[in-house]
């Protein structure tokens, strides 16, 4: 490791966990919707840097500092999205808000994998499925069963099949991901505790009859029987069944 | 019967329900497809990783997920696991070969899952091919990661009865 590469390396470090501690006292409720916005920014911003320090770690085919880096970049991502949270809530977008936590679950969680920082995680400590349970209501989750060609690996783009990249594995600072599926054909969706994508959620639902009901405020939204299939016997349901972004970590 | 696990035994048809012929399973560990679909057979999505972690480990498949032209994906939150299959011989070469493939497919699912939020099943059939082309032994497993390790015992206790 070069002097300089050192030295930036351990500025950047300085930065990263004096950030954590200015997250400790300001990303809460109570701070401004303006200051948490400028905070979630300045977080973007901060990612965005550490994600080409991994970058230029890939190229170099250090494995160490790119996984370190994915991890850093992954907390501060993290961070952010619990900063959307807080200004979702405030604003009064409950369904955002939940996109946002979820996030941020899902890229605290990847950092834990990547590079678990035991000097980052006793700084800022967070439980979000004990957010959850306390910000939001009880929410129906929904997997679906699908069928799919053989597709693509992130990593190295070959077929899956022909590559020796394990899905679910970190190499260099990336996550490997089998995508690209050129047929998909569904098979079921189930109601389940729990989910493989947290996003995947029942939204609204309504009586026969009645309007829709809103699950994350209770209000009731009108029901537009010119746009909308009636079902005059049964209750109906509307939700997400299914997301197509890449997982934090799987793009380099 | 255990709480995380279904275990019987029997001939090839009581056993091994899925669409596969005793001759296509000649010597070795294999992958078992799940069902049909449009007359293609249908493998787990983890058919994949469980494939090349073996194959890594030096526990050789004896099939290619490179053959395989669908798969089935499960977006629970649980891990749906492949139907794996053990032939006679490969045990009596490696007599250590399930304890071990199923403590490499723990060890990766336990790094997997790390951090995530929510309580994280495995689910995954075993199959040990107890006296070659006529005692199968078949554990239909779905309980923590943790307990994986306990297949090994479920089929050697049902072996004993």
């Amino acid at each position: 490791m070069s002097q300089k590469k050192y030295v930036d390396l351990k500025k950047g470090r300085s930065a990263f966990l004096e950030t954590l501690k200015q997250c400790t006292f300001r990303l809460n409720p109570a701070t401004s919707t303006r200051l948490l916005r400028n905070l979630s920014n300045q977080l973007k911003k901060f990612s965005a840097n550490v994600r080409k320090v991994k970058i230029a770690a890939n190229a170099k085919r250090d494995e160490d500092l790119a996984n370190e880096m994915l991890g850093c970049q992954c907390f501060l991502d993290a961070l952010s999205f619990e900063a959307d949270m807080w200004i979702y809530l405030k604003e009064g977008e409950p369904e955002k808000a939940w996109g946002a936590l979820v996030d941020a679950e899902e890229n605290m969680a990847l950092s834990k994998r990547a590079y678990d920082d035991e000097e980052a995680f006793s700084i800022f400590q967070r439980n979000y499925l004990e957010m959850e349970k306390l910000l939001f209501p009880k929410l129906k989750f929904q997997s679906a069963a699908f069928y799919h060609d053989p597709g693509k690996c992130t990593i190295c783009d070959k077929k899956m099949a022909d590559c020796d990249h394990i899905p679910g594995k970190i190499y260099f600072g990336q996550v490997c991901l089998e995508y690209g599926f050129k047929t998909m054909g569904a098979e079921h969706v189930a109601l389940v505790d729990e989910p493989h994508d947290r996003k995947c959620i029942m939204v609204k639902y309504r009586a026969p009859g009645e309007d829709w009901v809103n699950i994350f405020t209770g209000e009731t939204e009108p029901f537009d029987p010119a746009k909308e299939k009636d079902d005059q016997e049964h209750p109906m349901v509307s939700g997400i069944i299914m997301t197509f972004d890449f997982p934090p970590g799987t793009k380099l | 019967m255990n709480e995380k696990a279904n275990v019987s035994s029997g001939s090839f048809i009581e056993v091994v329900k899925e669409p596969v012929d005793l001759s296509m399973l000649e010597d070795g560990i294999f992958l078992l497809p799940h069902g049909k679909d449009n007359e293609k057979l249908l493998f787990a999505s983890t058919s994949t990783p469980v494939h090349k972690l073996l194959n890594q480990n030096n526990l050789k498949i004896s099939f290619s997920v490179n053959q395989v032209e669908n798969f089935r994906e499960q977006r629970g939150g649980d891990w749906y696991g492949p139907i794996i299959f053990y032939g006679a011989s490969i045990i009596s070469q490696n007599p250590q070969c399930i304890d071990i493939s199923l403590g490499i497919i723990a060890n990766y699912l336990s790094d997997y899952f790390k951090g995530g939020v929510g309580n994280k099943n495995a689910k995954l059939v075993v199959i040990k091919e107890v006296t070659k082309s006529t005692k199968y032994i078949r554990v239909n497993y779905d309980g923590p990661i943790e307990g994986l390790k306990e297949i090994p015992e479920m089929l050697n206790s049902e072996e004993s009865k």
